[in-house]
């Protein structure tokens, strides 16, 4: 059975139909704000023995990453103490020992971090229907380039194996054992900031279950 | 290479088609489409982005030479750790290929006038340009590539007077190009004209 369509309107149809599915753009549900982009990067270092490590130190200082030409912007001083004491935390809690204040113990890792606030570019396209699908030559603008800006900021530290590295001998090398970092730190609110630093430590850690001293593992 | 060869067939059929004296048409179609094999494993999921265009020059009442081209979108949304062994990833994940097919075509149709459903089948040849992207977090991972591309295709040409056009199942069928595997993707084409 067939329905009859006034030869007019199914002129406009197929343009009708046409113009509604290139609404739907490019890259349909892409990231819209800078939540959308947090991410937690880690990084195993082959050839590390992770099974034989007891203590660690760490030093109550946030460097300021360098973001390769210089212009590195450190975040807000006000999260640095979160950020190290969140860390303590979590290498307490995978069952290290926390050597930094005993003088004469030598740590098997020493725990570095740093933080930057980078702020990120992005593109994306979109069709602006302006109204009117009657009015002769109908149709949409083309199809427009936005751009939006997040201040995301990164928090990045390593491990490092202080294993085999004699105390007071210059110029030795010094292999990192873990690598992580946190992409999209920075919020709209400074508790949200502070939460999204301690939820990307932890999960840095959860998804690094070789990271754990050798006591936590019997 | 693949371009030009298909500007060469696209121009060749252009030029041919005044000859035929025949009946010219033209269709404009929305794709629904269910991505197959490498594709549903990247982007899986019935996606209903996707439009496509199609031309056709009736040599006789019973064979058309033609061209179509489209576009449709597979996209999918995941977020969760990405563990490689080495390198671990907590993050959202966003998969999305764009596929525009370039095809010139020749359609075989069934013997029945313009009140009655016409059944039609034929094979759309020519290129897909491709592109892959995978954005995590922040990094994107983008792959764009020409892919040599066969698509055969039934369908029925609805009567004159019905709401919708014609109907067609279409398989798409691009061969690998570059590091992208072979992407397959079954269209139902639900469009306007052509008649």
């Amino acid at each position: 059975m067939s329905i009859p369509v006034p030869p007019r309107l199914r002129r406009l149809l197929p343009a009708l139909a046409g113009a509604a599915l290139l609404v739907a753009g490019c890259y349909p549900d892409s990231p819209e704000n800078a939540e959308d982009l947090n991410m937690v990067v880690t990084a195993k270092v082959p050839g590390t023995d992770y099974a034989d490590l007891h203590t660690f130190a760490m030093e109550d200082t946030v460097i300021v990453l360098d973001t390769g030409d210089g212009s590195g912007t450190p975040i807000d001083p006000s999260f640095n103490p979160v950020i190290l004491q969140e860390l303590r935390a979590a290498m307490v809690a995978a069952g290290f020992t926390d050597v930094t204040d005993q003088a004469g113990v030598e740590p098997d890792v020493q725990l570095v971090c740093g933080a930057v606030e980078s702020e990120v570019w992005y593109y994306y396209y979109y069709w602006d229907y302006y109204g009117g699908w009657w009015y002769p030559g109908w149709g949409y603008y083309p199809p427009a380039v936005g751009v939006g800006s997040f201040d995301v900021g990164t928090l990045m530290w390593q491990l490092m194996d202080l294993r085999g590295v004699t105390p007071g001998v210059p110029d030795q090398d010094v292999r990192a054992a873990w690598i992580a970092g946190i992409n999209g730190v920075l919020q709209d609110a400074d508790s949200h900031t502070e939460d999204a630093i301690r939820t990307g430590i932890r999960q840095a850690f959860t998804q690094s279950p070789y990271i754990r001293a050798a006591a936590a593992r019997q | 290479m693949n371009r030009k060869i298909v500007l060469a067939l696209l121009l060749a059929l252009v030029a041919a088609a005044p000859a035929a004296h025949g009946q010219n048409a033209f269709g404009v179609c929305w794709t629904p489409a269910l991505p197959l094999g490498d594709t549903d494993s990247f982007a899986p999921g019935l996606t209903g982005r996707g439009i496509g265009f199609d031309w056709r020059a009736f040599r006789s009442r019973e064979f058309a030479l033609g061209a179509s081209f489209g576009w449709s979108v597979f996209h999918e949304t995941t977020s969760g750790t990405f563990d490689n062994g080495t390198v671990a990833v907590t993050a959202n994940r966003w998969n999305t290929i764009n596929a525009a097919p370039i095809y010139v075509s020749a359609f075989r149709y069934g013997q029945a006038s313009r009140r009655e459903p016409r059944w039609f089948a034929g094979l759309n040849a020519g290129t897909v340009w491709l592109e892959r992207r995978t954005l995590v977090g922040l990094l994107e991972f983008k792959d764009t590539n020409w892919h040599l591309a066969v698509a055969p295709e039934v369908g029925v040409q609805l009567p004159w007077d019905a709401f919708l056009g014609y109907a067609a199942l279409r398989w798409n069928v691009a061969f690998s190009a570059g590091d992208v595997d072979t992407q397959q993707w079954l269209e139902l084409r639900l469009g306007f004209g052509l008649d």
